[in-house]
C-alpha cells in the first residue's frame, strides 16, 4: 500500500499536466483553420485541405496567426516546404511550385504537369521527387523552377503514394505493399536501390514516413511507415536491402505520424496522439498519449512542440515536457 | 475422280472462308486477338494527315472499338445534351464517379468503309444516365459484334441489347436490369462487350445486386439461359474458347475466373483478382488470362490448358498444375489485354511499359521497357502485323515496336487526340478511333 502511494506521488511529480492525460503534454495554443496535412518550416505552419494551402505564423505558439492562403487548381494530396518555396502535389493538375516568401501574397514560381495523379513531392537539392501514379517516382530538374524538366522516373509496382527525402536518400511507399529506397541523385536508368513488398501492408492513400535521426550504436537506422493496416518498422541500414523489423497497431490506426529520434508520434484519429517508443524497433510500445478533443489528423514535432491537426478544422499546439 | 473433285472443292471453300474471315473484323480485337494477317499494304507510319484515307468526326463520346463487315464500319457513342467534364488521359484512381444530369442519346453509327461517310445512324435510347462513371470511361464502351447479317449492340449503362440489320433496321431489343457496380461508392460505368458464337449472343452483367452471364438467341433475342455469378463489378468481356476438347465461355472475375459450358454450367474456376478489365484469348493451344489493378497483389497471368474441371487454383507453393501451364504473379494489366504474336506473349502495362515472355513457357524474354516517359496511360490493347507490335497511348500516339526477342522502338505515329479504343485492321486499313474522330489509315497508293 505504501509502495503504491509512493509510486503515485512520483508519477504525479513527472506528469504534472492534464490529469486526464497520461502524457506530459501541455496545450500551448490553438487556432481554427481548415487542415488535413501539416508541415512546419521556419516559424510557420502550412496546412493543406482540399485545394487550399493556409499559412500560419507560429512564431508565438501561444497565439498562432493566419498569415495567408492560396487556392490551387486541384486537390492537394501531398506537399513539402523548403524555405521560401512550397512544392504542392495536386492530383491530375500536377506539381505547383509556390513562392511563399510573402505568405500574404503567395505566387506561382513554377509548374509541371505530371502524367498521372501527383500524390506527394519532396526535394533533394535541385531535384523534385514526385510520387506520380503514371510514371512512379518522377525526377524533375528544378534548376530553372519556372520550367521543371523531366529527368526520368523509377517504376514502382503499385500506385506511388508518398515520397520523403531523409539525408541522401529518398524513401517511397506505394499502395498496397511496397516500400522503396531510392537514390535521388541517380541518373538513368533509374531503379530503386532497394525495395520490399509486404503483402498485407495495406498501404492506402494517406501515408507518412518517419526516420530515426541517426543510426544507433549497432548501426541500425530505422524507418517507420504509417498509413497501412498497422505501423511498419523497417531496418534501412542497408539501402539495398530494407528489412521489415516489426509491425505495430496503435488503437486508432492513424495514417499519419512524425518521428523524433526513435519516437513516433502518431496522429491516431479519435485516440488523439499516441507516442510510440521505437528504441527497440522489434518491440514498439506506446509510452504515452494525449487525447485530443477532436480526431487527430496529422502531427509534426519540432523540438519540444507538438503540432496537431484536429478535426480537420483546428491546429493545436502542445508542449511536451522533457 | 469424284473424290478429287470433292477434296478440291473443300480446299477452295476453306480458302474462301479463310479469306472471308481475314476480310472482316467482326468483334473486339478481331478473330485473332489483335493479330492481323501480314499484308504489305498495311501502314507502319501515319499522322493526322499522312496515310489517312479519310477522317470522319464522330459525335458524342464512346470508347467502343470499331468493328468491320464488308463495307460497314460499326461503332457506338453516347451524345450528351449538356456539357460534360472531358476524359483526362493518364493513370489515376478516380474517387467518386462522375454523374451526368444531362439527357444522353445512345447511338450506333454505320460508317462507309470506302468513303468514311456516315451511312446511317440510329438513336437506340434517350435518357439521363442512371449511374455515374469513371471520368475516363464513356457510356458507350462496349464494342458491338456482327455476323454480317445483324449487328449487336450492348449498352450496359442503360441495360439495353439491340440487334439491327445492315440497313439499320432494329430487329429486336432486350432490356436488362440496371444495377450499380462498385462497392466503394464510386461508380465506374460498364465496359464488358457482347460476344457472338453460332447464333448465340453472350452477355456478362456483373453488378452489386444480381450478377449474371446470359445466352440469347441471336436471331430473336430470346433468352436461352442465365447463370448467376457471385461477382460485383467487372469490366472484362467474355471469350468463347474453341479448343480441341470442347467449346467454353471464359469470364474473368474479381472473385473467380470461371469457364462455362455452352449450357451455362460451370466447368472450372480459379481464384480471381480485384478489378478485371482485360479480355481472355487463346493462342498456341493455351488460354491466356490476365488481370491486375496496380494497387493490388497479385496481378496474375495464367496460361491454361484445355480440359479443366472444378477449382484449378494454384496452391500456395505451386506455380503450375495439371491445367495451369504457367503463371506470373505480377504481370497482369489493369486495362489492356495482352497480345500473343508468334511465340511471344507481350504485356503492355498501363503505365507505358512493354514486356515480352515466351508464350508457351512464361519465361521472360525481356523485362519492363519504357516506351516513353512522355506518354500518358495506355488503355487500348496492342495489335500486330508485318512483324511489328503496335501500342497506342491515351494521347493518341502509336509506338511501333519490332516484334521478337529484341526490344526496339521503330517509330511513333501521332494523331494528337485522346484514344482508348483498340482499332480494327482489315483489307490493308487500320480503322482507328480517337475521342473525336474515326480514321481509316492506309498506305497512299503510288
Amino acid at each position: 500500500m505504501m509502495r503504491r502511494l509512493i509510486c503515485a506521488v512520483i508519477l504525479a511529480s513527472v506528469s504534472p499536466i492534464v490529469s486526464a492525460q497520461n502524457a506530459p503534454f501541455t496545450p500551448v495554443g490553438s487556432i481554427a483553420v481548415p487542415g488535413d496535412m501539416l508541415r512546419i518550416d521556419g516559424g510557420r505552419a502550412y496546412l493543406a485541405a482540399g485545394n487550399t494551402l493556409t499559412i500560419l505564423d507560429i512564431s508565438n505558439p501561444a497565439a498562432p496567426k493566419r498569415a495567408g492562403a492560396y487556392e490551387l487548381p486541384d486537390r492537394i494530396w501531398g506537399f513539402s516546404v523548403k524555405g521560401s518555396r512550397a512544392y504542392m502535389a495536386c492530383d491530375l493538375h500536377g506539381v505547383e511550385i509556390l513562392d511563399v516568401s510573402n505568405p500574404a501574397k503567395v505566387t506561382r514560381a513554377g509548374y509541371y504537369k505530371t502524367k498521372g495523379q501527383a500524390h506527394s513531392v519532396d526535394i533533394f537539392g535541385k531535384t523534385a521527387l514526385v510520387a506520380d501514379h503514371m510514371l512512379g517516382v518522377v525526377y524533375l530538374d528544378i534548376s530553372n523552377e519556372a520550367k521543371p524538366v523531366l529527368l526520368g522516373s523509377v517504376f514502382v509496382e503499385g500506385y506511388p503514394r508518398y515520397v520523403a527525402v531523409f539525408g541522401s536518400l529518398l524513401y517511397a511507399v506505394d499502395s498496397p505493399a511496397g516500400f522503396y529506397v531510392v537514390d535521388p541523385a541517380a541518373a538513368e536508368p533509374l531503379d530503386p536501390l532497394g525495395a520490399i513488398q509486404t503483402a498485407d501492408a495495406g498501404f492506402g492513400r494517406v501515408i507518412s514516413i518517419g526516420m530515426s535521426d541517426q543510426s544507433d550504436t549497432k548501426g541500425q537506422k530505422i524507418a517507420a511507415v504509417s498509413g497501412g493496416r498497422v505501423l511498419q518498422i523497417y531496418d534501412v541500414s542497408k539501402p539495398a536491402a530494407p528489412v521489415l523489423l516489426s509491425t505495430f497497431a496503435t488503437p486508432g490506426r492513424g495514417p499519419r505520424m512524425a518521428m523524433k529520434g526513435r519516437t513516433a508520434y502518431v496522429a491516431d484519429n479519435a485516440q488523439g496522439i499516441q507516442v510510440v517508443d521505437l528504441s527497440t524497433p522489434s518491440k514498439p510500445r506506446i509510452v504515452s498519449s494525449y487525447k485530443t478533443a477532436k480526431p487527430a489528423i496529422d502531427v509534426a514535432v519540432v523540438d519540444s512542440l507538438v503540432y496537431v491537426v484536429t478535426g480537420r478544422d483546428e491546429l493545436l499546439i502542445l508542449r511536451q515536457a522533457p | 475422280m469424284n473424290r478429287v473433285a470433292i477434296v478440291t472443292a473443300g480446299i477452295a471453300l476453306f480458302a474462301l472462308q479463310a479469306l472471308a474471315a481475314a476480310d472482316q473484323w467482326p468483334q473486339f480485337r478481331g478473330l485473332q486477338a489483335g493479330v492481323a494477317a501480314d499484308d504489305p499494304t498495311l501502314p507502319d507510319t501515319w499522322s493526322e494527315t499522312d496515310n489517312v484515307a479519310w477522317k470522319t468526326p464522330i459525335p458524342g463520346l464512346g470508347w467502343s472499338s470499331p468493328v468491320v463487315w464488308d463495307d460497314h464500319i460499326f461503332l457506338t457513342a453516347a451524345i450528351s445534351s449538356g456539357t460534360e467534364k472531358p476524359p483526362v488521359p493518364g493513370l489515376y484512381d478516380d474517387q467518386g464517379g462522375h454523374r451526368s444530369t444531362a439527357e444522353h442519346r445512345w447511338m450506333l453509327y454505320d460508317v462507309d468503309f470506302t468513303t468514311g461517310k456516315i451511312r446511317w445512324e440510329r438513336e437506340l435510347r434517350r435518357a439521363v444516365p442512371s449511374y455515374p462513371k469513371h471520368l475516363k470511361n464513356s457510356f458507350a464502351s462496349e464494342t458491338p459484334v456482327t455476323d454480317g447479317e445483324l449487328v449487336y449492340v450492348y449498352f450496359g449503362s442503360v441495360g439495353l441489347i439491340a440487334a439491327l440489320d445492315m440497313n439499320g433496321r432494329t430487329v429486336w431489343t432486350k432490356e436488362l436490369p440496371l444495377f450499380g457496380t462498385n462497392r466503394n461508392g464510386a461508380e465506374y460505368g460498364s465496359a464488358a462487350s457482347p460476344v457472338l458464337h453460332k447464333n448465340r449472343l453472350y452477355i456478362v452483367n456483373d453488378n452489386l445486386t444480381q450478377s449474371f452471364i446470359a445466352a440469347f438467341d441471336a436471331k430473336t433475342g430470346a433468352e436461352i439461359w442465365r447463370t448467376s455469378r457471385e461477382e460485383a463489378g467487372n469490366w472484362s468481356s467474355p471469350y468463347v474458347w474453341e479448343n480441341d476438347l470442347r467449346t467454353e465461355i471464359v469470364v474473368e472475375g474479381a472473385v473467380k475466373i470461371r469457364s462455362y459450358g455452352l449450357d451455362g454450367k460451370l466447368l472450372w474456376e480459379i481464384k480471381g483478382t480485384p478489378l478485371t478489365s482485360p479480355t481472355p484469348f487463346a493462342k498456341l493451344g493455351l488460354l491466356f488470362l490476365n488481370a491486375g489493378y496496380p494497387a493490388n497483389i497479385p496481378r496474375p497471368v495464367y496460361a491454361i490448358r484445355p480440359g479443366a474441371t472444378g477449382d484449378i487454383s494454384l496452391k500456395a507453393d505451386q506455380t503450375t498444375n495439371d491445367y495451369i501451364a504457367w503463371y506470373q504473379p505480377l504481370l497482369g494489366t489493369y486495362n489492356t489485354s495482352a497480345l500473343v504474336y508468334g511465340d511471344h506473349y507481350y504485356t503492355l502495362l498501363d503505365r507505358g511499359f512493354l514486356l515480352c515472355h515466351d508464350a508457351r513457357t512464361g519465361k521472360e524474354i525481356y523485362g519492363r521497357k519504357r516506351l516513353s516517359a512522355e506518354a500518358s496511360g495506355f488503355t487500348a490493347s496492342p495489335w500486330a502485323y508485318n512483324g511489328k507490335v503496335f501500342v497506342m497511348s491515351e494521347d493518341g500516339d502509336t509506338f511501333v515496336v519490332q516484334a521478337g526477342p529484341e526490344y526496339k522502338v521503330l517509330g511513333k505515329n501521332s494523331l494528337n487526340d485522346m484514344s482508348m479504343a483498340t482499332p480494327a485492321i482489315v483489307r490493308g486499313s487500320l480503322i482507328l478511333r480517337t475521342q473525336g474522330s474515326l480514321y481509316r489509315i492506309a498506305r497512299k497508293q503510288g
